[in-house]
């Protein structure tokens, strides 16, 4: 009983870990969230990244169940036409400049959603650096306000 | 009564110094000269009053774009056929032009278009439109799918699509501008493109015609909802 116990608390502690950023992990993860999607559709996910660390890190691959693929994506807008496109090349997170990850700017397009994602539920993301160990990160669908 | 009159010397002037003389100017001339400038002047005046108050009014909003003569066969979201924007007559409309596969740009105008129907009363009759630029993805159920996750009523919402050739030719006329990206292909062998489009929110009167148009996804919410009621109002 007392070994089912500990076992138990073991893994609530290690779930705990997992899902929420180590506040000692050289990159910081903040305020994300996510648009919803039916299965099929595409969705973003917004938050800030910040490498806390003192050398720069590369962001190499994100990777999450929900989605088939996930890439960095920016919006801009060009005389008032707006046009959304992959950001090319490595992602390169440098001390002290934060990813700002912003609804009309850079965000990280999930693409063919393999399952609903609705306001309330949760996207647990994958993010593998180069240096820094990988997180594992839950973020909130949000709808509309 | 004699009035006195300064000697004007027209000779070897030209017609400014003239009328300098002569009091058409706000300074220096006669007496007489500055009450017949003041009479000139007060018409202007009152012109200028009448045009302030006309445009702060809302039935001078300009006409930006006359449809009212014109119908686009559509379908909503529904299934059901619509003629755009003759079915929606008497009826203020504010039209964005989206797609579903974005989810950055049109869920942004989506929920602009959410936060300006929150303010205003359920039984006002305004219709909230969403016309796809992407209408070989975007079908009827498609649309029916992105109206449930942004949980758009069904009396109040109608998401339309068409054939790409009509709803080229709509967007066409409403200067809407649209291109879709170069394909790609996902991992798992799938294509995906995206479309570069205006982003843009237009309100329209009870005739069909456009009288005014914001950045969709940053539209001022107050300012659409004062524009919507000033619509309303002029009805």
């Amino acid at each position: 009983m007392t070994l089912r116990l500990l076992l138990a608390a073991f893994l609530l502690i290690w779930l705990v870990r997992c899902s929420a950023p180590s506040p000692s992990h050289p990159i910081q993860l903040r305020d994300f969230f996510a648009t919803p999607g039916k299965r099929g559709f595409n969705a973003a996910v917004y938050g800030t990244m910040e490498n806390v660390g003192d050398r720069p890190d590369t962001l190499d691959r994100i990777e999450t169940a929900v989605a088939a693929q996930v890439e960095l994506h920016r919006s801009r807008e060009i005389d008032g036409v707006v046009a959304m496109e992959p950001v090319p090349g490595p992602v390169v997170l440098a001390p002290d400049a934060p990813l700002r990850l912003r609804p009309g700017s850079y965000h990280l397009m999930l693409l063919d959603l393999q399952r609903d994602c609705f306001p309330g539920d949760t996207i647990v993301l994958t993010l593998k650096f180069r240096r820094s160990p990988s997180q594992r990160l839950s973020v909130p669908v949000r709808g509309a306000r | 009564m004699v009035v006195r009159r300064r000697t004007v010397k027209p000779q070897g002037k030209s017609n400014k110094a003239r009328h300098f003389s002569a009091g058409l100017l706000p300074y220096g001339g006669t007496r007489r000269g500055k009450w017949r400038f003041s009479l000139y002047l007060l018409p202007g005046v009152l012109l200028g009053i009448i045009a302030v108050l006309l445009a702060s009014c809302s039935s001078e909003l300009p006409v930006e774009h006359d449809l009212s003569q014109l119908s686009f066969a559509l379908v909503d979201q529904y299934g059901r056929s619509i003629r755009f924007p003759a079915d929606f007559q008497d009826t203020v409309l504010l039209v964005a032009f989206i797609y579903t596969s974005c989810p950055d740009i049109c869920p942004l105008t989506t929920d602009r278009m959410v936060q300006i129907s929150s303010q205003i009363p359920e039984n006002a009759p305004v219709r909230f439109v969403l016309i796809t630029l992407d209408p070989l993805r975007d079908t009827p159920q498609r649309l029916r799918e992105f109206a449930e996750l942004y949980d758009l009523s069904q009396q109040r919402w109608r998401l339309l699509t068409a054939d790409l050739a009509t709803i080229d030719s709509l967007r066409q006329v409403m200067d809407i501008y649209a291109v879709r990206s170069p394909m790609r292909q996902l991992e798992n062998g799938k294509a995906y493109y995206f479309i570069n489009h205006t982003d843009a929110l237009c309100l329209f009167d009870q005739q069909g015609r456009e009288r005014q148009r914001y950045k969709g996804s940053e539209a001022d919410i107050e300012a659409v909802v004062a524009d919507v009621r000033r619509l309303l109002a002029a009805q």
